[in-house]
């Protein structure tokens, strides 16, 4: 296990101590140190390589590589060029002898819908006080820019899954019915292998959310909806009113999903659209293009395309940054949290240490992630399964919002989930106002990861937006995304919860007694799994007493610090490229200086007061017209 | 919203610990400065008061190191989160002193006594000051 010199000690440390009590337990000082090693250790034996045979990859077409990255995420480890590109394999966080996906009947138990009726569906709704809505919206940005399994298998290439309703469901039709996940192209290796599944975003932090994964979505992105030619000066297409132009259907360049997504508004990955996640790519749509305006008054000559991939390259920064230091600290909101989570970026020196002096060594631990040393570690990057599986955080999502206005807070309209989604959007900007949007997003609170939490508009997702909801309900076209959630991790060989956490380290629970500390759900539990071996990862999550001030439980957390610092170690451009030559001074500047806060007042000027006496723009925004008072609105 | 979620609730909790941690240190600090500078300027009383042997001429320079000791943590007293290095190296170097002393026997082990009192005292609060230092950012 080449652990690095400096972190054995760490991994010693830990491993002894794991023995009495799991890091959060500690007192700050000892649970530090813990965490380093935690994070050492997995990283040479968590992260397993399912690329049996290497990708194709297209060859270089542009003369840049160094300095910019590419549309589908080739080239940025130059030695692996297919390392982390669009279409590469999901990686693994377990061995791989312990992935193969489960077949029926242990597929179907128990069975995923009546998982998702008795331990998910939302009785009540449970917020997190201290937090807003924001999270959520900022969540699903960052999961289009990682991952995407793509389409499923139509049912004429495989039959799809069968699950059984039991009586007294209300589930319009029996079976339902749930396509499968479409494998990865088979390998000469592959025979005898556990199925593999491509990813069909870049997996690298790139922006490709916002930018798209293929070159020909990205010149969609840049075509200026008035004009219909590329954008001169290379920003992104606008409508004159600053927001993103819709896409059409003429346009034979699908989304990654394909091509259900007409008429939704144009960006790099728009499937899952709702008005929170409008909101974040319009924000970051126009901060690319106020970085175009700055890069522009040092590089007055500098060509179109120079400007956007420059911007790309910054915004992707910016964005790693707010989600290093302030998204994942608002959900961590305990000292150790934060102080893992801003050493990722700065080092333990900090950031006075590092803004006025720089890096004071290559070491990570001293001065941070950002500029040091590429690294792979124990596999090539890849994004993997089971971060797939720990990021089902559907439970944040409301199912109603409430719209009010920033200026006095009367109420302007309420709307449930399937009302701010899809094609709905636009007329809901027409409605309420982009800044009264951002302001009800800002002082509502996002549901809790918790059982009994998820949203039940989210258990009954209207398909096929042509139909009625008559015909709907004739033909079943509906879907559960609760029990897709749990057949998905099944299907795709993520180890059920107590497997999970032994291969992470952790102990597993013995009983259903030690998994759970609330004894209403532990009854519930037991009613529907035969054994504690038998419940599931997303199950076992959720049932969970998560580290102290801790938004999400230790299990998912595991996987976290090892990807967390995994994206930003593994990628050129945040190693051995960060650098103000690649950036540019400007952008380097960038960087440094901006916050979410600051993007959220330079687009949104009219709604910054009430949110500058927050310690982070993620926690509840002051409400309007009430001075100095800040919470959500219920 | 609670006080700790808002930017100027947070900064004045930190404030507040900074002051607590700042006033502790500063006792100890002129303890040690007065204790220094007795020795120097009357050598033959601490040497009493400690019940040590004549001569005393070794505690003169010893007053001096107390006095070194404690202008060395100045910039700690000044700034205890931007010398926050120097000030954990002081943290866990006040329980080495306080062995030292203790390991020294007689009248010192009552200077052992105030050393870990000290010591004990300074590590928890410049703790408190640092986590809540920390509670103050995003």
């Amino acid at each position: 296990m080449p652990v690095e010199w400096y972190e054995k000690p760490f991994v010693a440390f830990e491993k002894g101590l794991n023995r009495f009590r799991p890091w959060h337990r500690w007192p700050f000082l000892i649970s530090l140190p813990m965490l380093v090693g935690i994070r050492a250790r997995m990283r040479w034996s968590n992260l397993f390589d399912t690329e049996r045979t290497p990708p194709g990859f297209p060859a270089s077409s542009s003369p840049n590589i160094r300095s910019q990255r590419t549309a589908d995420g080739s080239y940025n480890d130059l030695n692996k060029p297919w390392m982390g590109m669009k279409d590469a394999r999901f990686g693994r966080n377990v061995p791989l002898e312990r992935t193969f996906g489960e077949t029926p009947p242990r597929l179907f138990e128990p069975n995923p819908r009546e998982v998702s009726n008795r331990l998910l569906a939302r009785k009540e709704f449970v917020p997190v006080p201290f937090l807003n809505v924001f999270v959520s919206s900022w969540l699903q940005f960052m999961v289009h820019d990682w991952l995407s399994h793509g389409e499923n298998l139509h049912p004429e290439e495989a039959p799809p899954y069968e699950i059984p309703i039991e009586p007294g469901d209300t589930w319009p039709v029996n079976p339902m019915t749930v396509l499968r996940s479409r494998p990865a192209p088979a390998g000469a290796s592959d025979p005898g292998q556990p199925t593999a599944y491509t990813n069909i975003e870049t997996h690298w932090w790139d922006s490709s959310q916002i930018y798209g994964s293929t070159l020909a979505r990205q010149m969609m992105i840049r075509t200026d909806p008035q004009t219909g030619q590329i954008c001169p000066d290379g920003k992104i297409g606008l409508k004159p009113d600053g927001h993103l132009p819709l896409e059409k259907e003429i346009e034979a360049v699908p989304d990654a999903e394909g091509v259900r997504f007409y008429h939704l508004e144009l960006t790099g990955v728009n499937g899952n659209w709702w008005v929170g996640l409008s909101a974040m790519h319009t924000l970051f749509a126009r901060e690319h293009n106020c970085i175009v305006d700055r890069l522009k008054l040092d590089f007055p000559q500098a060509s179109g395309e120079w400007l956007f991939q420059k911007a790309r390259l910054i915004v992707a920064a910016l964005i790693a940054k707010i989600h290093t230091i302030e998204w994942t600290p608002a959900l961590m909101n305990s000292p150790e949290g934060k102080i893992a989570m801003r050493s990722n970026w700065w080092g333990l020196l900090g950031e006075h240490y590092a803004r006025a002096y720089g890096r004071l060594s290559e070491l990570e631990l001293v001065s941070g992630i950002p500029g040091s040393p590429t690294e792979q570690h124990a596999a090539p990057y890849a994004m993997t399964e089971e971060f797939t599986a720990c990021y089902r955080m559907h439970p944040l999502m409301p199912d109603e919002y409430s719209f009010r206005s920033h200026v006095d807070n009367h109420h302007i309209a309420t709307k449930s989930l399937i009302e701010v989604a899809r094609r709905n959007v636009p007329e809901i900007y027409d409605e309420v106002g982009f800044e009264n949007i951002i302001y009800s997003l800002g002082t509502s609170n996002p549901g809790a990861l918790v059982l009994h939490n998820y949203p039940n508009q989210l258990r009954m997702l209207p398909e096929k937006s042509d139909l009625t909801h008559q015909e709907r309900l004739a033909e079943g076209f509906f879907t559960d995304l609760a029990a897709v959630d749990i057949l998905r991790d099944r299907e795709r060989g993520v180890p059920r919860y107590c497997e999970f956490r032994r291969q992470l380290g952790m102990s597993a629970p013995a009983t259903f007694e030690e998994l759970t500390d609330n004894p209403a759900w532990r009854e519930e539990i037991k009613a529907l799994y035969p054994t504690v071996e038998d419940v599931d990862l997303l199950v076992g999550t959720l049932a969970e007493k998560g580290p102290p001030s801790f938004g999400f439980s230790d299990t998912v957390f595991r996987i976290f610090i090892l990807m967390a610092s995994r994206r930003l170690k593994s990628d050129r451009f945040f190693t051995t490229d960060f650098t103000p030559e690649v950036y540019t001074q400007a952008g380097w500047e960038w960087i440094q200086n901006n916050t979410f806060r600051s993007v959220l007042t330079r687009h949104c000027p009219s709604v910054a007061p009430l949110f500058e006496d927050v310690r982070n723009v993620f926690f509840p925004w002051a409400i309007a017209g009430s001075a100095g008072s800040a919470g959500a609105v219920q | 919203m609670t006080y700790s979620l808002q930017l100027g609730g947070s900064k004045e909790l930190a404030q507040n610990a900074a002051a607590q941690y700042r006033t502790a240190l500063a006792v100890y600090l002129a303890i040690y400065a007065i204790a220094g500078l007795l020795a120097i300027v009357l050598p033959s009383l601490v040497g009493h008061a400690l019940a040590l042997a004549p001569p005393y001429g070794g505690i003169r320079p010893v007053g001096g190191l107390m006095l070194l000791y404690a202008a060395f943590q100045l910039p700690v007293f000044q700034h205890a989160m931007r010398s926050r290095v120097p000030a954990l190296i002081a943290t866990a170097g006040r329980f080495l002193l306080a062995l030292l002393w203790l390991l020294a026997g007689g009248y010192f082990v009552w200077i052992a006594l105030f050393e870990i009192v000290f010591a004990v005292l300074l590590a928890w609060l410049i703790y408190k000051y640092m986590a809540a230092e920390l509670m103050s950012r995003p």
